[in-house]
Order: C-alpha cells, then structure tokens, then sequence
C-alpha cells in the first residue's frame, strides 16, 4: 500500500470518523467528564473498525482466523460501555475479568494440543487474562483521577507503544490497525483542547483493553512478540495508577497535559527501542545459525539421500 | 426348490459383481508421495514488476491410480506451512506470521481430490479436489500430466506428476499487501510417488 493511501486509510479516515461520533454523540456538551457518557467507547470503536476494515477488508463474522476476531471484541466492548459504566468497583472488575477471560480462551485454544500443553496454555491464558485486566481496570482507576486530556495523550502514547511492539512481532496488517484506534483518540485530544470533557476515555476502556490485549497476545502466539516487552508495556497503566495522586495535582494546565505523558515515555520508549532490537538481532542469530550449525533451518533436509 | 435355485443364482450374482469390484479397486496402485523428490513450488508477482518465486519444503500425502480406469484415482496431500523457504528468513517468518499464513493456527494446507478424469492428451488429467488453506476450503481444479512411471533404484515402482493451478489468495484470507504482491499466486506441484507393499 502506497505511503499516502496508508495514511488515509489507516489515519485520516479513521481519526474524522471519531470527530464526527464524538461531535454527534455530544459527549463534549458535557461541562466536566462523566465516566458514565459511551461517546468514546462508541468514537473509538467505530475508528479502529473502519481502519480494519480500510486496511484489511471487512471483518468476517465468527472468524476461523483466531486473530481476526478483534473488530467483534471492540464492537462488544462499545456496546457494552454504558451499562457497564453504571456498575460499581467490585461487579466491573468481575465483567473485566469474564471478558479477559473469553479472550484468553479464544486465543489460546487453538494452540493445544500442538504448540502449548495443558499447562502451558492455561498459565498463557492467565497472562492473557491479566493482561486485559491491567489494561482495563487500571486505566479506569486513574482516568477519572487525572486531565482528560493528559490521560488521552498518555493512553495515545501507550496505543502507538503496543502498535510498534506488534509491528515488531512480525504482524505489520495488526500494527496497522492499531494506528487506527491511535488516530481515534488523536481526533478526541484534539477535541479535548476545546471542551476538555470530549477526551474523557474511562468509558473506553474496555475498547482499548481490547485492542492492546488481542493485539499484543496475536503478536506473541501466533508470530514472534516478546515476553518482556509485553509485560513493560502492561505495567505502564499501573505506573500511571501509582502516580496517580502526583498527576492530579499540576499546578499549570500545560503541565496538567504533558505530565501523564512523560511519566511512561521513558520506559515506552526503552521497551519500543529493546523490541527493536529484538526484531533485528533475531534476524541476524538466526541467518548465522543457518548457514554454520542448522542446515534444516535454511531449508536444507540433513538427513536426505537418493 | 425353485426358490433355493433364485437364491443361489442371487448370491452368485452378488459374489461375481463384487469380485469385479475388488478387481477393479486392486488394480489401482497405492502410492506414498515422496516428500524428499517432490515439489512444491509457488509465484506470485512483486510490486507489479517481476514474478517471484517461493518453495515449500515438505509436502506428504497418498495418491491411489490406475491409468486404464483414472476416474478412480484419489489423491490429497498436506504441505507443511512452516516450511515455507525463500531464501530470506525473515520473509519466511513473516510468511508464517498472522500476516499471511499463520502457521501456527493452521500448520497444513490441504488438498484432497473429489473427482478425476482423464484429459483430451495422453497422460493428462483433471483433478478437481478441495484446497484448505488458512483454515479456507475452496473447490479448484489442477491439470495434472503423467511425467514418467519405472522401477527406481531401490527396487520399488515409482510414478510422477506435475501439475499448475492458479489461486486467488486473497479468497483464502491470505490478504496482506494487497498492491505490493499479486492476488493470483500460481502453484506448481510436482509429485514423484513410491508406490506401496
């Protein structure tokens, strides 16, 4: 795809979809943010739908294809912000966990037997459950606590995290759509600079704990992620969740903006530059183990003969 | 009396159809697909430039034939996704990759013939059978032609085929880079099988 088309596609379109959503839905009427408004959970969730289906077509109902099934997840996720935006603490984090859950099954059943054993699977699946769990719960507890805005711009900072880290797991179609849901939130930032109540995400994030949980986990199962750059990644909400009380204190509105932001930049952009890495040295390893110690490996059978 | 006479001619009937049958199924040999001499080989074209070529390096399958009676032959055979090779490991990782054939959901592809016939030439035939791949089954239809049959040098018959389909990829959900490479993908196979027993 040409580098301009890809930018419509995956960007343009899906960040004017957000504005108009957000604009017609009026969550930003609203003088101050209301955890209990699905405008972006619906804004965001028909953005990275559009880009998927942009980018790789329509997505299929009940996919064979374990990884294409995100666009539903995100679907589910929207349609099920608002109410869920009425449950208190303990019943949401019990919902968080049932859906992470579901997930973790999805992705890592067709993996055993094969791939993975019982045990195998089922500490996967607990990764994969905590992962959305830490996703979701987390960026709930500390949205609320911090700007719209700033928190908008640290979660858009994370998004762009997991898509390179996806990238750099060898799925650049996943990568891509995940810049979908990036353009979403960069159309409510930008939003959020008028009326600071359009970039409230706590009702989004169960779509974003979905995007950054499937995607992630597609990365690392079924192609070439890495253990460590996932667990950096999903510890950053609970880096955010423990600055919480600093974060919510900025005596500067310019601060109030950027302080959510650099508080994870750094390791972001340590684990982006580690993922990398990773993705260039395992070229590397593996062409010299190739060509010296592994014939097979370079497609060569040792063991044939007339 | 006369209704033990209708019987055994029944049963004689019977046994004489079914023996035909038994003939005609035990004159069409088994064969194992030698997977070290056979072939599996795929093209597809790059940024709308130049046609590039790909391999897979382990095909397995079983084929039964008879040429006097082609019309029973069977054939499927299984390719190994994570052996897909061409010339550059990271390309063959990002082949297996969710990107094109996630080859740890869906570690095969698979053809199995539904019907054979014989072609207009000498040797040639049509194969149409269901090709899996991706988890996606869609009927196609390979013209296979007859390169050769003869004792090998281990004392065992041998019997080749090669045949050349073209394929949609992106009907198998194989959809990425839809305008860097090519939708068509032609698929070359050539098969030597050892026959069985």
């Amino acid at each position: 795809m040409d580098p301009i088309r890809a930018l419509l596609l995956g960007v343009v379109a899906p960040a004017v979809l957000a504005l108009v959503l957000a604009l017609v839905l009026g969550g930003w009427r609203r003088a101050e943010p209301s955890r209990f408004s699905a405008t972006a959970a619906v804004a965001l969730a028909a953005s990275y739908v559009l880009g998927w289906a942009l980018i790789l077509g329509l997505p299929k109902l009940m996919p064979v294809d374990v990884t294409q099934a995100t666009p539903w997840f995100v679907v589910l996720g929207a349609l099920l912000a608002w109410p869920l935006g009425k449950l208190g603490v303990g019943p949401r984090v019990l919902v968080s966990l049932l859906l992470g859950a579901c997930i973790a099954v999805w992705l890592t059943s067709p993996l055993v037997p094969g791939t993975f054993d019982t045990m195998a699977a089922a500490l996967h699946g607990v990764a994969v459950t905590a992962t959305f769990v830490v996703f979701d719960i987390g960026l709930r507890a500390v949205l609320p606590a911090i700007d719209p805005r700033g928190g908008a711009i640290a979660v858009v900072l994370l998004v762009t995290g997991v898509s390179l880290a996806v990238l750099f797991s060898n799925v650049a179609s996943l990568a891509q759509v995940v810049g979908a849901l990036a353009a979403g939130l960069g159309a409510l930032i930008a939003l959020g600079l008028w009326r600071r109540s359009a970039a409230e995400l706590t009702s989004a994030t169960l779509v974003i704990a979905t995007v950054l949980t499937t995607s992630l986990w597609s990365g690392k199962l079924y192609a070439e992620g890495d253990y460590l750059v996932i667990a950096v990644l999903v510890a950053l909400p609970l880096v955010l969740l423990a600055s919480a009380r600093w974060l919510a204190r900025p005596r500067r509105p310019l601060l109030a903006l950027a302080l959510p932001g650099l508080v994870i930049v750094i390791p972001l952009a340590a684990i982006t530059y580690l993922a990398s890495q990773v993705y260039f040295a395992r070229g590397e390893a593996r062409s010299s183990a190739s060509e010296m110690t592994k014939p097979s490996d370079d497609g060569y059978d040792p063991s044939y003969g007339y | 009396m006369e209704s033990y006479v209708k019987l055994i001619r029944t049963l004689l009937a019977s046994l004489a159809l079914a023996s035909i049958g038994v003939a005609a199924s035990a004159s069409a040999a088994e064969y194992d697909v030698d997977g070290v001499h056979s072939s599996v080989i795929f093209k597809v074209r790059h940024n709308g430039v130049a046609p590039f070529y790909g391999r897979f390096n382990k095909v397995n399958g079983t084929f039964s034939f008879d040429a006097a009676n082609a019309t029973a032959a069977k054939l499927s055979f299984q390719i190994d996704v994570d052996s897909i090779f061409t010339a550059e490991k990271k390309r063959d990782d990002h082949l297996k990759s969710p990107d094109f054939f996630n080859a740890k959901q869906f570690p095969t592809i698979t053809f199995t013939s539904r019907a054979v016939k014989a072609g207009a030439k000498p040797d040639t035939y049509t194969v149409d059978g269901d090709l899996t791949v991706r988890g996606v089954t869609k009927p196609i239809s390979i013209e296979l032609t007859k390169t050769g049959q003869g004792k090998n040098p281990m004392g065992g018959e041998s019997i080749g085929f090669e045949g050349t389909f073209v394929l949609n990829r992106l009907d198998y959900g194989v959809s990425y880079a839809p305008d860097g490479l090519g939708r068509d993908v032609t698929v070359i196979v050539a098969v030597e099988g050892i026959k069985k027993g």
